[in-house]
């Protein structure tokens, strides 16, 4: 089997006593595409969140590429890449300046940035401050934020909000090209089902802040390949038992 | 740290700071002035003796750009610091792989030095500027002797310390109660209160070095509380 990039042990996170994230096992493979579906706080973001170390689980332990989030968090965030939704920056600086400023934070130099920015995009407007993007047009540079550092895990939070189809079909084909190329694991969170089979080598499905479901997108292909697209939207509404 | 430091100049527009220390720095120059004109102004002053002592003027010159410049260092810190980790500010400050205290001391180091700085230039300026003025078309009817001149030199390295003190303990007080309107409102309090305790010192210089030590134990604490704070921090 191959080694997890990304494993949590009920992972557990409750906010003066509400649970947000309740005893999560999630577990995604090197080099995978996993695709996170759920409803608006289902508890997605704070997955994202508790992975990346941005706060402490209230049980459990998670860990990327091997490193607890809580006690390596400097060296997760240093391998990884994310974009959590809505993308925050320094608003009155460009889309370039933003980048650099991440770069030089992680003490490297900046020759991926004009690349990353016509990955995205944004070759033309990448001068541009940031505040006077339009909400689709955010997305980009937070993109590129979270590829610019030639990361090994990718970690993204709804990326195509805003974005237009060919923008997302494009996003679609660099994701596999990183994982199948370069084997970038990827675990991303999105509410485009059409999508799904030509984007995630594996689909969980998190309701009310339990993982319900986790399977590979092959064996959830073969067991339904007529309504893929209904039985998760019916895993959604919660009406699938747990893996 | 010096890269932490260049980053937090390049990331915070410094461009109404350096307007803002031009004309507080003007303005001290013109109060220096002012303040030596007084005898002449209103021969009837009771304090005439006070007024055309150099050493008391360079001391209230300092007095008010230490209130001034840390008020300026208390603004520096609502935005630097306490609107940094306001709850949107702080993912994108989390999310560096660096050091949560690192990036902090990097921002603490803007917000007490440059007050320090500003105040350091501008109290040379100003004196320098007075003094020398005064050696030519003499507005003070006492004299100016060396140690005169080392006492207004120890009395503005206070001052500058005292100017950058106030940013931090400002920002600390804002922290604290997440609030930017607070920052400043604590940062002009505590420049009335530290005006109010080292105007002893124009009379009674040990009340300096009293004060000195105090605020930098002050200073040392809030450090380490902010610290504390931003590691306990969530998103």
């Amino acid at each position: 089997m191959r080694e997890l990039a990304i494993a949590t042990d009920t992972l557990a996170k409750a906010y003066s006593g509400r649970e947000v994230v309740k005893g999560c096992q999630l577990s995604v493979r090197r080099g995978q595409v996993y695709l996170l579906l759920g409803k608006n706080g289902a508890g997605k973001t704070t997955l994202f969140k508790l992975l990346l170390g941005l706060c402490r689980p209230t049980t459990g332990t998670a860990a990327i590429l091997g490193m607890d989030s809580v006690k390596d968090r400097t060296n997760i965030l240093r391998q990884t890449g994310h974009l959590l939704a809505p993308p925050v920056f320094y608003e009155h600086l460009s889309a370039r300046a933003n980048l650099m400023i991440h770069l030089t934070y992680m003490d490297l130099g900046d020759q991926g940035v004009e690349p990353v920015l016509r990955q995205v995009g944004l070759p033309e407007v990448g001068e541009q401050p940031v505040d006077t993007f339009s909400l689709g047009m955010r997305g980009r540079p937070a993109l590129a934020r979270a590829l610019v550092h030639r990361p090994q895990v990718l970690l993204l939070d709804e990326p195509t909000v805003g974005l237009d189809p060919v923008a997302i079909r494009e996003l679609w084909i660099l994701l596999r090209r990183l994982a199948d190329q370069e084997g970038v694991t990827v675990l991303l969170s999105s509410h485009m089902l059409s999508e799904i089979r030509q984007v995630a080598d594996r689909i969980g499905v998190m309701v009310q802040g339990r993982l319900l479901l986790q399977e590979d997108t092959s064996t959830l292909c073969r067991d339904h390949p007529q309504d893929l697209e209904e039985m998760l939207l019916g895993a959604l509404e919660g009406g699938i038992p747990c893996e | 740290m010096n890269r932490l430091l260049s980053l937090e100049i390049q990331k915070n527009r410094l461009g109404p700071y350096h307007m803002g220390t031009l004309v507080c720095g003007v303005a001290l120059l013109a109060f220096q002035y002012l303040m030596a004109a007084i005898p002449h102004l209103d021969p009837t002053e009771t304090d005439q003796v006070l007024f055309s002592s150099y050493g008391f003027l360079l001391g209230l010159d300092h007095l008010l750009g230490m209130a001034v410049f840390g008020i300026l260092g208390g603004v520096m810190g609502a935005r630097v610091v306490v609107q940094a980790y306001s709850s949107r500010g702080r993912e994108l400050l989390f999310s560096h792989p660096v050091g949560r205290k690192e990036i902090l001391g990097a921002k603490l180091r803007l917000i007490y030095g440059y007050p320090a700085a500003a105040m350091l230039l501008w109290g040379t300026v100003t004196g320098a500027v007075f003094l020398l003025t005064e050696g030519i078309f003499p507005l003070c009817a006492g004299t100016l002797a060396a140690k005169t001149v080392w006492w207004g030199l120890c009395s503005l390295l206070c001052h500058v310390h005292m100017a950058g003190a106030v940013g931090i303990l400002a920002a600390w007080i804002g922290l604290c109660k997440r609030s930017v309107p607070g920052t400043i409102v604590a940062a002009v309090l505590l420049a009335m209160c530290l005006c109010q305790v080292l105007s002893l010192g124009l009379t009674w210089p040990l009340v300096y070095p009293a004060v000195l030590g105090a605020t930098a134990v002050g200073v040392a604490l809030a450090v380490k509380n902010m610290g504390n704070q931003v590691e306990q921090m969530e998103v």
